[in-house]
């Protein structure tokens, strides 16, 4: 009887893990025009993404003036849709858990908060990415075939909030935070009885236990900071560098279990990281050139040295590494009322399996991206409001993945590996956003 | 209780999940009962006053009333002092202190006239302590408070839209965010698979928590000068939790479904009304049904005996009493919905009486600035609960010892009290261009 029990509640604390991920900013972008531009966005001020992309520019500086109060509020939505595959050694399909398409709300913000105080450049952002799910997560064994950062690291709820503040026509300076939250559940419960049933698939006699259990549950808020400067020497360039902290989903509990039979009390603990996001730093620079054209690229190191698997790195932290991400972005002016825009990010994947047991998919990535901006004001004049279209494209490059038997303790765990003996993956997602951003 | 075992740890979490992260309609979390200092220190009696972005929830009509964007930040402290006594036995403490903050914007429209005429707000409410806080007991008859012990743990978010029809009526509708869990899982213990117990463990969960919306709608009119009357409707809520739990581990096999309910918030009806300002003086009166009756068990089990309905009224008075100076009171009376607990459940609670006060400075008048600060201090005053237990409506606690065996926690009787004391502030920005400096 013990070991039947303790395995239930070795299954039981299993339920609790969800898959580590990171979230829709790094993947599509937050919003239409951070999408068209490649992600470039950095050194780009002046609209609520910033609350993201560098808090400084929620009060951008240069010949940007902005007297007293302003209230800017920007509604959208963004779609994303994958085609994946995974194929084995003999040509077969290999199974993943779905990853679904990507939808969901975008609302932003971005308003004086120095004007009661008559402080001009004193600004706060908000940015909010509401999917249709607040969170979705799929759960499978690190050996199982699965996509570690697509499943679901999209299919989050995601929120910012930032201050920036223009400290000097050539320097603002700003921080955000990135709101999160951390769990904590303690289960207990008591055995209420033990015995025997017939399963109604196999015909076999199968042990059925009866618990009667309660559980306390907390959720703390969390956030996490990030930092930016944005200087501005003359009004055609711009420089921004952003400091953005690690931040997951910290995920502990117990459960105790008492009346046992024979055993009297049984339980066990878990602790698991979820939507893990690296420490990042990003130098950025912008650029007017005339002729209605600006520039961007922004250069990203990500410190996944440190990232956490859902199980917190079960099979180890070797298949993880740093990477540096550029990306590039360029926007013309093309007439008053339109403005195009067209991006490129190359996004090295972190995760490397390295011939070992886990079966965690990623792919290094070319995102080319493209969109448009419509001055509303040039059409209704009564309406002070832009409409933006973004389109992007992730490419994923064709990756191969072969088990080596050195990373096995026996031919039966290498045979049995759901990856043995090779694999190879790819596919492309392609995204979309629209959104309409008015000003009082 | 016959369920598997591994089902009630899915239960018991998926529960706890699905409550966690529900934002329920009507919790107004994010000042324990109230949505800003201002509606507080009126006891709530606020659907038929011109409204702003903290009263989305109480009348969306109102957010009508607002000529430019503004942004609301709040925050509230909060004493709880409460007690649970079994017949002939000490008082147990089940006193506590929490807090909260609330952030709302409002704005009106931008564009052609016809555009204008529209308002949109969002509210968010966050408890202090805890994002969330849930306590699903392992006993049916732990005894527990539906006030004090769910919604003050619990953010709550909603969202509305309000149009001024005509000069003398405003429309809004708004929904509350409420998500439910779906859940189908499969867990099989894989024998061999690794020399460890843990790692022979193979899980596959595919879990989502979906958004729902609980609507709720209102009307403001103001048919003469001074004279402001209102109809709000809230409908009920209550968050799901579905999908299917199937294990396997060796000689151990459950299959279940799961469908649990929790987070229940009654359908509400207000009727309210409105006199003033004259010379200073307003006064404003809210009468509200609670659907309570339809309060259903987390299993989807009627209750035993059921909640009933009530009928709460709530009054407020405000004197401008000065150029940028108001002066709030405000008294409510809740009657408590929970019928003597002569069965299985212990639910705690009284009718209670609610006394508050508050007051609010417009720094708009006094300073140029555009900022409104209000503040609150307020009382909830509970009756004495007192239940008494019939030994036949309660089940026989062991079968194997003779007699009738009763362990339930409430037994014989039992009494109970809660007094709730808070403060808060709310302080309002306007944030739009049109300033003078």
């Amino acid at each position: 009887m013990k070991r039947p029990l303790m395995t239930l509640v070795g299954l039981c604390a299993m339920l609790f893990a969800r898959p580590a991920a990171a979230g829709i900013e790094d993947t599509f972008g937050l919003g239409p025009r951070a999408m068209a531009l490649g992600g470039s966005y950095a050194a780009r001020p002046g609209d609520y993404a910033a609350a993201y992309y560098n808090p400084a520019g929620l009060a951008p500086g240069g010949a940007v003036a902005e007297h007293g109060g302003f209230f800017e509020l920007t509604v959208g939505v963004e779609y994303a849709r994958p085609t994946l595959h995974v194929t084995g050694a003999s040509g077969q399909s290999l199974g993943t858990p779905n990853v679904a398409n990507t939808g969901g709300a975008l609302l932003g913000a971005r308003f004086s908060v120095g004007q009661p105080f008559h402080l001009d450049g004193l600004d706060m952002g908000i940015s909010l990415f509401v999917p249709g799910n607040l969170f979705r997560w799929s759960v499978r064994p690190d050996d199982d075939v699965q996509w570690a950062l697509l499943t679901d690291r999209t299919q989050v709820l995601s929120a910012h909030v930032g201050l920036g503040y223009k400290v000097a026509r050539w320097l603002s300076i700003g921080a955000a935070l990135r709101i999160s939250f951390a769990t904590q559940t303690n289960t207990t419960g008591h055995v209420t009885g033990v015995g025997i049933a017939t399963d109604p698939t196999t015909g076999n006699q199968v042990v059925q236990t009866s618990t009667q259990l309660g559980t306390d549950a907390e959720v703390y808020g969390s956030v996490t900071p990030d930092f930016g400067i944005l200087l501005t020497p003359i009004d055609a360039l711009r420089l921004g560098v952003v400091y953005r902290h690690q931040s997951y989903v910290d995920d502990w509990g117990t459960t105790r279990i008492t009346g046992v039979p024979d055993i009297g009390e049984l339980g066990y603990s878990s602790h698991y990281a979820h939507y893990f996001e690296p420490t990042e730093v990003t130098f950025a620079l912008g650029a007017d050139l005339g002729a209605g054209v600006d520039v961007s690229s922004d250069l990203t190191y990500g410190h996944w040295k440190s990232a956490l698997s859902t199980n917190r790195n079960f099979f180890g932290d070797s298949i993880w590494g740093d990477t540096w991400t550029p990306a590039f972005g360029v926007r013309w002016r093309a007439a008053p009322v339109v403005a195009l825009m067209a991006g490129y990010r190359y996004q090295k994947s972190p995760i490397d399996n390295f011939g070992g047991p886990s079966n965690l998919l990623d792919n290094d990535r070319h995102v080319p991206s493209t969109g448009v901006e419509i001055d509303l004001s040039k059409v209704v004049p009564a309406l002070d409001a832009r409409l933006t279209i973004g389109l992007a494209e992730v490419l994923l490059v064709e990756r191969t993945e072969t088990k080596d038997f050195r990373r096995f303790p026996s031919d039966a765990a290498l045979v049995g590996n759901p990856g043995y003996p090779s694999y190879s993956y790819g596919g492309h997602l392609l995204a979309g956003s629209a959104a309409v951003e008015a000003r009082w | 209780m016959t369920r598997p075992a591994h089902s009630k740890l899915v239960a018991s979490w998926v529960i706890s999940t699905s409550v966690a992260l529900a934002a329920q309609a009507h919790a107004t979390a994010g000042t324990a009962f109230s949505e800003t200092s201002r509606s507080a220190a009126l006891a709530d009696a606020v659907s038929a006053r011109p409204g702003d972005a903290g009263t989305i929830l109480l009348n969306p009509a109102g957010l009508a009333d607002i000529d430019e964007p503004m942004v609301l930040l709040g925050g509230h402290a909060d004493h709880l002092s409460a007690w649970f006594a079994r017949t002939g036995e000490p008082r147990t403490d089940l006193g506590r202190s929490f807090g909260g903050f609330s952030i709302a914007a409002a704005t009106p429209l931008p564009g052609p006239s016809w555009l204008r005429r529209f308002r949109f707000g969002i509210a968010l409410d966050l408890p202090a302590q805890y994002a969330l806080k849930v306590s699903v007991s392992d006993r049916l008859d732990q005894p527990t408070s539906p006030i004090y012990d769910g919604p003050p743990d619990r953010m709550s978010a909603s969202a509305a839209l309000a149009a001024r029809v005509f000069d003398w009526l405003r429309l809004g509708a708004g929904v509350g965010i409420v998500p439910s869990l779906s859940l189908p899982t499969s867990v099989t213990y894989v024998a061999g698979r690794d020399p460890s117990v843990d790692r022979s463990v193979e899980v596959r969960l595919d879990s989502s928590l979906q958004i729902g919306f609980s609507p709720f709608v209102g009307l403001r009119a103001q048919p003469a000068d001074g004279v402001g009357v209102a109809l709000v409707y809230r409908a009920a809520s209550f968050s799901r939790a579905t999908g299917s739990q199937r294990t396997v581990a060796g000689g151990i096999l459950a299959d279940d479904p799961i469908d649990f309910y929790e987070g229940w918030a009654p359908a509400e009806l207000v009727l309210g009304g409105a006199l003033g300002p004259h010379r200073g003086w307003s006064i404003s009166t809210d009468l509200t049904l609670h659907r309570w009756s339809r309060y259903e068990s987390a299993f989807d089990t009627a209750l035993v005996p059921p909640l009933h309905d009530t009928l709460s009224i709530r009054s407020g008075i405000e004197w401008a009493a000065a150029r940028a100076v108001a002066v709030r009171a405000g008294v409510a009376l809740e009657p408590s919905p929970i019928p003597n607990q002569y069965g299985v459940t212990n639910y705690l609670g009284a009718d209670t009486l609610v006394l508050a006060l508050g007051g609010g400075v417009d720094l708009r008048k006094l300073t140029g600035a555009p900022l409104l600060v209000d503040a609150h201090v307020r009382s909830r005053l509970g009756a004495t609960q007192s239940a008494l237990k019939r030994p036949n409506a309660l089940p026989d606690a062991s079968s194997d010892l003779p007699g009738q065996q009763i362990d339930n926690l409430g037994y014989p009787g039992f009494r109970s009290h809660a007094d709730e004391m808070q403060v808060g502030l709310t302080v309002t920005i306007f944030v739009g261009k049109d300033k003078k400096r």
